[in-house]
């Protein structure tokens, strides 16, 4: 003969045993057990006046013991590098085309235009963690049919600026010193690549323990990336154009720094920052090699070019800095 | 009145109709006036909320992107620091609970004086200050350390289940809450936020009514949501804080059934204070379903998912069609599991009845679905809501159904109630009442009937007449000032009429007689 056993509870224990160990408070186990179909009188059985009651004793009868190696949140594939450094470049290489071909104030024109437009093209918009509510999306016969997000509207002001402000300052840099021109072009190709891989060595990173450690890891990670890009730079002009004057590696090598500073203050939440920094690059340039400035200063167009490029890129290398060691930016 | 109606707008319309629960509300009480406030999902256009007779709609964006703005300056982040930490302790200490409401009011008010809080949530300083706290010793962390990771996913939703701290609904105009002389709370949840700031800076009193408790679906949904153990445990821990502030604070709870009622109570709710009012439904006005089909049909709804439990179903089909071959069965309902309706069919293949099975899909009404079959079926493990119980009552046919949830006290003895998982006993009590004509319509009827007492509207909005009028008597008009003592029954009974914008002529020799908020500043 089989009598109920001495403790009934023990067999719902360990049956359930994983939704004990893993349950932040009773009332989880209370709801997860109703849902699997035990009502008042089930919790009779258990000796209980009610399904709370038997929550409770579950609740601390097993000691919490969380998902062992509980997966972190998904960074970005590796494959997406590539990609990230295939658009910066194209965003590049297009207003180059024209600045190139044609030349002259038409070519300017249609440089800025294009890199307006590429800059919007290529934006990547994120957002931060959407929470999900429960399961309210539901009714009676079945899943509700729920219409998908539609993409955020607006205009991309500051993609468009910051677009623009490239396209002129390409199409500078083409009249100026045509073969350093098209290494900084390239070059934004390996920009793009930094901007992902900081971006992602970012994500990776949500496993440090605290927001200290955190920093103490990525407080290097800019300043690496630039120099990365500067030794990329400094190759890509060597092998495309050996021949460039001083000033002309000067300009290179500034502008072809300006799209990783940019992405990494985009990054930090400033996309309004980074467009004016190269905005304003572009417009001090722009009036640097008019013929009359140009001609008081005595200075080369490329150098009036890196001169007028390198106060706003230092004040966005000092912006990027301080947010790109918080996990903020990179979200 | 002034009744400002207060929910999470996602859980609309669509199969509701007419603007649902609170259409038919403020439609059965035009003697009031509604102002319906609203938190939606924010970058997606707002579905019309579908209730006429409204005096306002307000709405807020939440969950998604933060709005922009600037967040408060270096002297006022210390006191933000300082509220916000104490709320982060108050979730993450059990012997600081106490904290939570106190908190909460901190918050809001510093975000009310200069709108800094939702930026000041999602800033760095936040993050640390939530770091920080989570990690003392003392803290509940019994799950494993929170990461840098979990610490932004939970700042991150923390913000936005704060959202409506920072609504700007606060004043005292016709348009503030602090201008309402009660709110009414549909849904729980963060919906409760901006009646529990109201009632702590106005003193207006608020209702809770739920249908399908918030927290308990909080509780579900987090099981399978995509978040670690730590961030599980404090937006769980939130909302069960929550959830305890605005039962012990609210006026009136009217939750919609016994079982959550039950729950309710767990939480804090005191029964006192609790009044069921069971949602009501237009279906009570449908006319009964027509004569039954000629073959014994037995006919099983309800999404399509284990926790319903069709499996149940097919295999006392099967039993049933062993004693009586001419039986079918329509299984009404889409797949609310993928891959489900696939298992469903292999089973029922695999028990010989799939000849007889048919998987009908979303029927075009639910009372057509209910006249296609001599007797109802509900198998579920769990029955939450008892809307789809109800209606099927309503229909006149004969319902068995699964002893879980709220089964028990919608059927009452008009139905067949048997154990969960037990195919041996449902095939029983459906071979009963197919072979059983008279027993089928005698419980029909008696079922309609109860069903039609217990889920009419008029019961939901005399109950809500009722409820209104108690409340208002009394709570003051006004808020007392601090150190006066709350005077119920100060104004008379006219003074509730509301004369639409335009006071009614002060006499002679009389203070000018001006509405409740306004008189209150006047204080």
């Amino acid at each position: 003969m089989t009598g109920t056993p001495a403790d009934p509870v023990r067999e719902l224990l360990d049956s359930n045993r994983d939704l004990c160990e893993q349950a932040v408070d009773p009332l989880e186990i209370a709801a997860a057990l109703e849902d699997s179909g035990l009502a008042v009188d089930g919790a009779a059985r258990y000796r209980h006046a009610d399904v709370f009651g038997l929550a409770e004793e579950l609740y601390a009868r097993v000691p919490r013991r969380p998902p062992t190696r509980e997966p972190l949140p998904p960074a970005e594939p590796l494959r997406t590098l590539p990609l990230a450094a295939l658009r910066t470049a194209a965003a590049h290489l297009l207003p180059l085309l024209p600045a190139a071909t044609l030349g002259g104030l038409p070519g300017g024109a249609l440089a800025v235009l294009l890199g307006a437009g590429a800059g919007a093209a290529v934006e990547r918009r994120s957002g931060g963690e959407e929470a999900r509510g429960g399961a309210a999306d539901q009714d009676d016969w079945g899943p509700e049919q729920r219409e998908p997000a539609p993409a955020r509207g607006g205009v991309p002001w500051a993609a468009l600026g910051q677009g623009a402000g490239t396209g002129l300052l390409l199409a500078l840099l083409a009249a100026a010193a045509p073969g350093a021109a098209r290494a900084a072009a390239l070059g934004a190709a390996t920009a793009g690549w930094a901007a992902a891989w900081l971006r992602r060595f970012g994500r990776r990173q949500g496993g440090a323990a605290t927001l200290g450690e955190y920093r103490s890891r990525l407080r290097f990670a800019l300043p690496l990336a630039v120099l990365a890009q500067l030794a990329a730079l400094a190759g890509l002009g060597w092998a495309v154009a050996g021949d460039t004057p001083a000033t002309g590696w000067a300009a290179l090598l500034v502008l072809g720094t300006l799209p990783l500073l940019a992405a990494a203050v985009r990054d930090a939440g400033r996309p309004t920052a980074a467009a004016v920094a190269v905005l304003t690059a572009a417009a001090a340039a722009a009036l640097l090699t008019l013929p009359a400035p140009a001609h008081w200063l005595g200075a080369s167009p490329s150098g009036a070019l890196s001169a007028a490029a390198l106060g706003p890129a230092l004040l966005l290398a000092g912006t990027a800095w301080p947010p790109s060691t918080g996990p903020g930016a990179y979200r | 009145m002034r009744i400002a109606l207060l929910t999470e707008g996602t859980l609309t319309n669509a199969q509701r109709g007419e603007g649902g629960w609170c259409g038919r509300l403020v439609g059965g009480l035009p003697e009031h006036e509604f102002r319906l406030y609203r938190l939606l999902p924010a970058g997606r256009p707002a579905p019309p909320s579908g209730v006429r007779g409204l005096h306002g709609v307000h709405e807020l964006p939440m969950w998604g992107r933060r709005p922009g703005g600037r967040g408060p300056t270096a002297l006022r982040r210390r006191a933000y620091t300082k509220a916000y930490e104490e709320l982060v302790r108050a979730l993450v200490t059990p012997g600081e609970r106490a904290g939570f409401g106190p908190a909460l009011y901190r918050l809001a008010a510093l975000g009310r004086e200069d709108e800094a809080l939702p930026a000041f949530l999602a800033s760095g300083h936040a993050h640390r200050a939530l770091e920080r706290v989570w990690r003392m010793p003392g803290a509940d962390t019994a799950g494993g350390q929170p990461l840098v990771c979990d610490v932004l996913v939970a700042a991150d939703l923390l913000e936005q289940c704060l959202r409506p701290l920072s609504a700007p609904w606060y004043g005292t105009g016709p348009a503030g809450l602090g201008g309402a002389d009660l709110c009414h709370v549909v849904g729980g949840g963060p919906a409760a936020l901006p009646a529990l700031v109201a009632r702590e800076l106005h003193g207006v009193p608020f209702v809770v009514t739920e249908h399908g408790l918030h927290l308990r679906e909080q509780y579900r949904g987090y099981r399978s949501a995509p978040y670690r153990w730590p961030v599980r445990a404090l937006l769980l821990s939130f909302f069960r804080q929550l959830t305890e502030e605005t039962y012990r604070q609210a006026a009136v709870l009217t939750p919609g059934s016994e079982y959550d009622r039950q729950w309710q109570q767990r939480c804090g709710g005191e029964a006192a204070r609790t009044r069921i009012v069971h949602e009501g439904t237009a279906a009570t006005e449908r006319p009964a379903a027509g004569a039954e089909p000629g073959a014994p049909t037995l006919v099983w709804a309800g999404a399509l998912e284990p926790g319903r439990d069709p499996e149940l179903m097919l295999h006392a089909f099967a039993r049933v069609r062993a004693e009586l071959p001419a039986a079918r069965l329509k299984v009404y309902g889409e797949e609310g599991a993928p891959g489900y309706l696939a298992h469903c069919t292999a089973i029922a293949g695999r028990l010989g009845v799939a000849d007889a099975v048919e998987f009908a899909g979303r029927p075009r009404s639910s009372a057509a679905a209910w006249e296609s079959g001599s007797v109802v079926v509900f198998s579920a493990l769990a029955q939450r809501s008892p809307r789809l119980l109800a209606d099927a009552m309503l229909s006149g046919r004969a319902v068995v159904s699964t002893e879980v949830g709220v089964a028990r006290e919608v059927l009452g003895p008009t139905g067949l109630l048997v154990p969960p998982r037990s195919p041996r006993a449902l095939a029983a009590a459906c071979l009963a009442l197919l072979t059983d004509h008279e027993r089928r319509s005698r419980l029909g009827l008696a079922g309609r009937l109860r069903a039609q007492e217990r889920f009419a509207v008029e019961p939901v909005v005399g109950a809500f007449r009722e409820i209104y009028l108690d409340l208002v008597s009394r709570y003051p008009a006004f808020p007392a000032r601090p150190g006066a003592p709350a005077r119920p029954f100060a104004r008379p009974a006219e003074y509730w009429v509301s004369g639409g914008s335009t006071p009614p002529p002060a006499p002679a020799g009389q203070a000018p007689r001006t509405p409740g908020p306004a008189l209150a500043e006047a204080l």
